[in-house]
């Protein structure tokens, strides 16, 4: 299978395992969407807005002495986007309900971060 | 500096970049130009502190410091070398700019009038073929500048928001793709 072909199979697989959730995406750490199942018109911008959030997220972890960050999380009354960094260049989002299984979802994201991390190194 | 300052210089066309021909001609005029050095500071100033939002950006008495630079630069422009220090100090300026709020618009204004300043009396002063090279060194030297200047304080924005938010310039770029053509629709509407 090509890399192309391995995010797109995680992303079913993702959603298959967790049927909460709503949208996967990984994306490059400059906010390129890689591969996605979002509407393709949120796409662009979840990739771009995904990999700020992810900066962000780091600086401000740097500056507040938090350590590593494991996860970025951006929560709404609708829903909520939880973002990982994959190694340096790739960056997995998530959106799930905002009422959903949040524990199931957190571990698929970790081992689903981990194959983004090896797929894309 | 140096790695930034190469790149903006890159992005000119080659005929309009600040030349080695338009450095012989300031240098060969040097004496003459250097006279022109008090009504260029004096003007210069002038137009700069009788504008609300230019003298804005100085502080009280600041005045005679700020025309001291502006002599050091003319008359090491004057003197020459065009080497990679002296493209790298215009560079700089961009970055000063920024801690300064000096905008690019501010900037392109008073170049401009720099520009004039110094055709004019190249026009009045020169037989018309050798004011003619001086103008057109002049407005060669005006597109080096002012590049490494505003673009200088641009990419240095990019720069510390990225030291400051963890968003790089392609990442900025892309974000701003993102929202551009809806901006460009609602601009024409």
């Amino acid at each position: 299978m090509t890399k192309q072909e391995q995010l797109d199979q995680l992303i079913k697989d993702l959603r298959m395992n967790v049927p909460d959730i709503t949208g996967v995406m990984v994306a490059s750490s400059d906010g390129l969407s890689i591969a996605s199942d979002f509407p393709e018109e949120e796409g662009a911008r979840i990739a771009a807005v995904g990999a700020a959030a992810s900066g962000l997220g780091n600086r401000i972890a740097q500056n507040a002495s938090l350590g590593e960050v494991s996860e970025t999380m951006v929560k709404g009354n609708d829903g909520l986007l939880l973002i990982y960094m994959t190694g340096e260049e790739g960056v997995l989002a998530i959106r799930a309900p905002a009422k959903g299984n949040l524990g199931l979802v957190r571990l698929e994201a970790s081992g689903a971060c981990e194959s983004v991390k090896k797929i894309l190194g | 500096m140096n790695e930034i300052t190469t790149k903006i210089l890159d992005q000119i066309p080659s005929n309009v970049k600040f030349s080695e021909e338009d450095a012989d001609v300031l240098i060969r005029n040097k004496d003459k130009l250097l006279e022109w050095e008090d009504g260029l500071i004096q003007g210069f100033y002038d137009s700069v502190f009788n504008h609300d939002t230019t003298r804005a950006v100085f502080t009280e008495g600041e005045r005679p410091a700020r025309e001291q630079t502006l002599r050091d630069w003319y008359q090491r422009t004057l003197n020459g070398p065009f080497d990679d220090s002296y493209w790298e100090w215009q560079t700089y300026v961009g970055l000063v700019h920024i801690k300064r709020k000096v905008n690019n618009a501010m900037v392109t204004g008073m170049w401009g009038w720099i520009a004039t300043y110094l055709s004019s009396k190249a026009l009045e002063e020169f037989p018309q073929d050798e004011a003619l090279k001086l103008v057109k060194a002049v407005h060669a030297l005006q597109a080096n500048v002012t590049a490494l200047i505003v673009e200088s304080y641009l990419k240095n924005m990019f720069v510390a928001i990225d030291k400051a938010a963890g968003l790089n310039e392609a990442l900025l770029g892309r974000l701003v793709a993102t929202e551009i053509d809806d901006m460009l629709a609602n601009a024409k509407s």
